[in-house]
């Protein structure tokens, strides 16, 4: 659960479980299943693999505890066949797959809902957003101690924090493309532009397969709340606040991404 | 290529580095000897503009370090300490991403992550991931990773330790091949066999101060040079040993 508490996700559940405590019912049975595996591992997770070979456990014992001391580097071989570094780090992370089941839940009620209710794309858009926020605040898998590497790197700081932004803003508009894509797109730039300060200035100790962490507040909240400030207007057809999302994006892409040089 | 003069370090009132001088022109190796804790590590991270200078002036490859901007960064290759990898990401995409980050193109990084990993015998566990790998193989990786971008300064901190004595050949070969083609290494190292055929000046650091320095004896002469230097700490029975 530790993995959880930093993450934007629980804004949300918060959220729906104040507002509707019958639908977050689903909710926390989605969140539960994304969990389990993970969460069971976790304390596992913490043992020495030397010290488990040399505890008193039947073979069947350790070969099961094996499988979740590094879930890390258990994970599919397929999924390494896919292009990008940070594509490869993004799916590893479970913020992805809890935003995917967001986004074909939300699509498939606009397609089968006998009346669906229109404000319910961007809001549902605006969800999957949020499930991918807080992975805006961190360098997916790649933070530790090792960002040392990022920080020794020739290439200018912006390109690094647009390399991470762009397979978010792209994840979240693919994922809304069957709801509303631009609100996507402006909530993403939104926690983008908030979420680079944490990305650049704050080591987030990060895992794969699990929830991604970032600072819950301030930095969590204003995300959620900016985002959908500037985002539902631009659902409802006023397209300055896309431009303005823009700009911030911008504006902060280049000032953090000048701090990172120089951190 | 390096040109120190009296830099110093603190934390506090802790003195870590004094007095520091140092200059090496390209083509030339200089090591760092010292027992542990006297200074080497941090030396190569001023050096790789990790550490400021409290006292003193420092310019490498033309510049301060402490003001350089990202271009200056393409003409460093670190090793660090503590290696600095990345436990998810594997041996091949260490050096994937180290191509990206300094500039590579794909392909060039692909062909010289090649030769890298099949010089250093990474080839066949190319596809671990890095908490997975020894620490001979996480030493190759972060070794091939300085080396990747052909930085003109390569800093090393410790680049033989930890590596079968194979490995370690493979390792001195690239370095003597690396200043051959005009590179200037700065390394920190214990192991004095491999020093001595490395470097062209020897400085031998203790309690942040250089203590000695000189060219690289001849073989065998440096590790008796060294224990007439730093003596080893008495050593009185013990009971229950």
């Amino acid at each position: 659960m530790g993995s959880v508490q930093g993450n934007n996700l629980l804004y949300f559940f918060a959220l729906v479980t104040y507002q509707q405590a019958e639908s977050a019912y689903f909710l926390w049975t989605i969140m539960g299943m994304l969990l389990v595996l993970p969460a069971l591992a976790a304390p596992v997770a913490k043992l020495p693999e030397l010290r488990l070979g040399l505890w008193p456990v039947s073979k069947g014992q350790s070969r099961l505890l094996r499988v979740f001391i590094r879930p890390a580097l258990r994970a599919a071989p397929r999924l390494w066949r896919v292009p990008g570094l940070e594509a490869r780090q993004l799916l590893q992370t479970l913020d992805v797959y809890a935003a995917l089941v967001l986004a074909v839940g939300g699509t498939a009620y606009r397609v089968f809902a006998a009346e669906p209710e229109p404000e319910a794309n961007g809001v549902i858009s605006l969800l999957v957003v949020i499930c991918l926020s807080t992975l805006a605040q961190n360098l997916f898998t790649l933070d530790g101690p090792a960002r040392l590497r990022w920080q020794q790197s020739s290439r200018p700081g912006y390109v690094h924090l647009w390399r991470k932004g762009r397979w978010l803003l792209g994840l979240a508009m693919v994922l809304s493309v069957g709801l509303s894509p631009l609100t996507a797109a402006t909530g993403m730039l939104i926690c983008l532009a908030v979420g680079h300060h944490n990305s650049v200035l704050a080591m987030t100790e990060s895992a794969a397969w699990r929830f991604s962490s970032g600072q819950f507040i301030p930095h969590g909240l204003l995300q959620v709340g900016v985002c959908f400030a500037c985002s539902i207007p631009v659902s409802r057809g006023d397209w300055r606040f896309l431009a303005g999302a823009l700009v911030a994006y911008l504006a902060s892409l280049f000032l953090y991404g000048w701090i990172m040089e120089r951190s | 290529m390096v040109a120190c003069n009296g830099v110093g370090i603190r934390y506090g009132e802790v003195r870590a580095l004094a007095d520091f001088d140092l200059t090496l022109t390209s083509g030339k190796a200089c090591a760092l000897i010292g027992p542990n804790g006297a200074g080497k590590s941090t030396a190569l991270k001023l050096l790789a503009g990790l550490e400021m200078e409290s006292a003193g002036s420092l310019q490498v490859n033309g510049k301060r370090p402490g003001d350089a901007g990202p271009e200056w960064k393409r003409t460093i290759g670190l090793l660090p300490e503590h290696l600095a990898l990345f436990d998810a990401l594997t041996i091949a995409e260490h050096l994937e991403l180290s191509g990206d980050l300094y500039g590579l193109a794909r392909r060039e990084t692909r062909e010289r992550a090649e030769e890298l990993l099949g010089l250093l015998g990474l080839g066949e566990g190319r596809e671990r991931f890095a908490a997975a790998c020894s620490y001979g193989m996480r030493k190759k990786t972060a070794f091939a990773m300085a080396l990747l971008h052909r930085p003109k300064l390569l800093l090393l901190d410790e680049p033989f330790e930890g590596l079968d004595p194979a490995s370690c050949e493979n390792v001195l070969a690239l370095l003597l091949r690396a200043k051959e083609s005009g590179m200037g290494i700065v390394v920190s190292s214990h192991m004095l066999m491999h020093v001595e055929r490395l470097s062209d000046e020897v400085l031998l650091l203790d309690g942040g101060r250089v203590g000695w320095r000189g060219t690289a004896l001849s073989e065998g002469g440096l590790q008796e040079h060294y224990l007439r230097l730093i003596a080893a700490a008495p050593m009185p029975p013990l009971a229950w040993l």
